[in-house]
């Protein structure tokens, strides 16, 4: 299921290529028309980009409490960790829209708060496990021969090895080396400990998930690659004198970037998932740091006596979940429509 | 045939000693040490305990000693409760946990099978959206909001079952279809795919032709390969099992396994975390060991093309 080459300006010689002047459909174009056409992909695209944009927009351009801590009314985003004993499980209001925890924290703010951390773990994993997957898969399908297979086969015993275990060892072992990491970061930038530590205490899901993660992708571009390398436009720019990296980079990679951004879209509900299993197992993001999991969690612990608390979280999470994979699924059919499930 | 099964035996023995070098190595990098935990140990008795569990020699050492004794299937002492074996600990939590994932993947496969079958025959019907929106369902909203909901409605509300605890085969309800739903999910679209898949080929065509009944036709000619996906996939789904048991346990308080694993690390417990990943990794090595037996079974093809 090779893609023919798209038409970026690439230096590929190709015997039918179109003139500038001709209005051609690209791949891209192609695609585009037909996930438009895909309602519930199309909007699921939509929602997923709205709940991305209020998380990390939200509490930048709404109006935030009052300076002076006095007890403001009317309508504002309350600080996601101020804690309220007096006003603590209360029900919506205008100035706590969605009421409060068993703190007196705002649990709107909290949601918004968790999403940045959550849709933040989610997207750098999923770019690190991508980046991973593709440049290995890419080198284990163009070198070829036994590199390849021994390349894949130690994909395989990975494979098999028990995911969640070794995730959980992995960011415990990354974990040990985040105090002197936020140190580090804290002089570089000249910020204070605590700034940092938001960020930092965050790499070691990166690492873990992102290092166990990329197996997938690994063998379906290796997959892809395998097929490319034979064909014309390979031993084009191989006689044109390219090196094999650039040849990699600029001529073969560009052509599994369908099946690379399909896929990509299909690993971010799942790393979110497993985040928010993680955080719920109390291995994942820690305190004070929020996340969808650890609301879910609290939530799920005062389900008897806030129900909100736990409602709210869950609906956003799967919400987003719902989206992505649908916009995945979507955009599997629009820019590989053979292997569309029907 | 043989020599796949050699094969993939050995292949499994590689994934398991790769899997316990990985854990050995990293649960020693951690900071700490079985003994410097909230309670002070004095330090000759911590020295004597080292001694007594070979802390002191070199890790490589360690390392050889450790893979000689699990050789002889010996999994030591645990490092926490030193008069108590590990072996001892899995054989007290395994059977428990055992219980709750045989009984989610019964579920998973009982329910999704047809499910996803249904779904195919009847496609675009009614029957076929609501299995794949119930299929997307248990996907997209993760077990641990789920299982408390269940727990509220069916333990609190209308008193069914227990909310939380182990003892009578009524606690086990809850769980196993908390765990169950997930993989029941992935079963369900896997079979409907797999199922429109051949029902579209021509050998099907021909049954038709033939006047074979439509019954006969799914049952005896469609289910076979349409089963090839999910046979494979039954490896996986078992490894998702047993690390949704890990959730599961903690929400319904189940003494399972899950509690000396996730509490093993920080415990620094190397010995009974070593233990119950071998444990896992042999369960899992296992079940896909199974699922390519099935699917050579079930498929002739793979026989001659996987013989490599």
């Amino acid at each position: 299921m090779s893609i023919a080459p798209n038409t970026n300006k690439t230096t590929v010689p190709q015997a039918d290529a179109p003139s500038e002047s001709e209005v051609g459909t690209s791949l891209w174009k192609d695609a585009w028309i037909r996930l438009k056409k895909n309602r519930i992909a199309f909007i699921s695209g939509i929602v997923v980009l709205v709940i991305f944009l209020t998380c990390f927009l939200g509490p930048i351009l709404l109006p935030g409490p009052p300076q002076d801590g006095a007890d403001a009314t009317g309508w504002f985003l309350p600080d996601p960790n101020k804690i309220n004993l007096d006003n603590r499980s209360a029900a919506p209001s205008i100035s706590h829209l969605l009421g409060t925890d068993h703190l007196g924290r705002d649990l709107l703010s909290r949601v918004l708060d968790g999403g940045q951390i959550s849709l933040l773990v989610a997207l750098i994993t999923t770019a690190v496990s991508s980046t991973i997957g593709v440049l290995y898969g890419g080198i284990a399908g163009y070198v070829g021969g036994r590199t390849n297979s021994l390349m894949m086969r130690s994909v395989d015993v990975l494979y098999a090895l028990p995911f969640l275990v070794l995730v959980i060892l992995f960011s415990l072992w990354v974990n040990t080396y985040t105090d002197s990491m936020t140190t580090w970061l804290a002089n570089l930038l000249d910020t204070e400990r605590q700034s940092v530590y938001r960020f930092t205490s965050l790499v070691p899901l990166f690492i873990a998930i992102g290092a166990i993660g990329w197996l997938n992708m690994a063998r379906i571009v290796q997959a892809q690659v395998q097929g490319l390398r034979k064909q014309e436009f390979v031993e084009a720019a191989r006689s044109l004198g390219l090196s094999n990296s650039r040849i990699l980079l600029r001529h073969i990679l560009p052509n599994t970037l369908g099946p690379v951004i399909v896929y990509t879209t299909l690993t971010v509900p799942g790393i979110m998932l497993f985040e928010a299993i993680l955080s719920f197992l109390g291995l994942g993001v820690q305190p004070p740091n929020s996340s969808w999991g650890i609301l879910i969690k609290e939530g799920a612990d005062r389900m008897e006596v806030n129900a909100p608390l736990l409602i709210y979280p869950s609906i956003i999470f799967s919400l987003t979940l719902l989206c992505l994979n649908f916009l995945g699924d979507g955009l599997r059919d629009a820019l590989d429509p053979k292997s569309a499930k029907d | 045939m043989f020599k796949v099964i050699i094969s993939r035996l050995l292949q499994g023995l590689l994934v398991l000693f790769v899997l316990l070098t990985i854990t050995f190595f990293i649960v020693r990098q951690l900071p700490g040490s079985p003994y410097q935990q909230e309670r002070k140990i004095p330090e000759h008795v911590e020295r004597v305990l080292r001694e007594k569990m070979g802390l002191d020699k070199p890790i490589y050492v360690q390392y050889g000693n450790y893979l000689a004794n699990v050789a002889r299937g010996d999994l030591l002492a645990s490092m926490k409760r030193e008069n108590r074996q590990v072996s001892e600990i899995i054989g007290q939590s395994f059977p428990v946990s055992f219980a709750l994932g045989v009984c989610a993947m019964a579920i998973a496969i009982g329910v999704g099978v047809p499910a996803g079958v249904i779904a195919a025959v009847k496609r675009n019907s009614w029957a076929d959206y609501a299995s794949m929106i119930g299929a997307l369902v248990g996907i997209c909203i993760p077990t641990f909001v789920i299982g408390p909901v269940l727990a509220i409605v069916f333990g609190v509300h209308l008193g069914w079952f227990r909310v939380a605890g182990w003892g009578n085969p009524g606690d086990l309800v809850l769980p196993a279809l908390t765990l169950a739903l997930p993989t029941a999910a992935y079963i369900a679209r896997m079979t409907r795919s797999g199922m429109l898949e051949i029902l579209s080929q021509d050998f099907i065509r021909t049954a038709r032709a033939k006047g074979i009944p439509e019954r006969t036709i799914i049952t005896r000619h469609a289910l076979r390969g349409g089963l090839v996906p999910v046979v494979a996939f039954i490896g996986p789904a078992f490894a998702a099992i047993i690390s949704g048991s890990f959730v599961i346990e903690t929400i319904f308080q189940i003494p399972g396994m899950g509690q000396h694993f996730v509490n093993a690390p920080g415990d620094r417990d190397y010995t009974l975390l070593q233990g119950i990943v071998l444990l896992y990794g042999t369960l899992i090595v296992a079940a896909n060991l199974l699922s390519d037996l099935l699917n050579l079974w079930l498929n002739p093809r793979a026989r001659t093309a996987d013989g490599n």
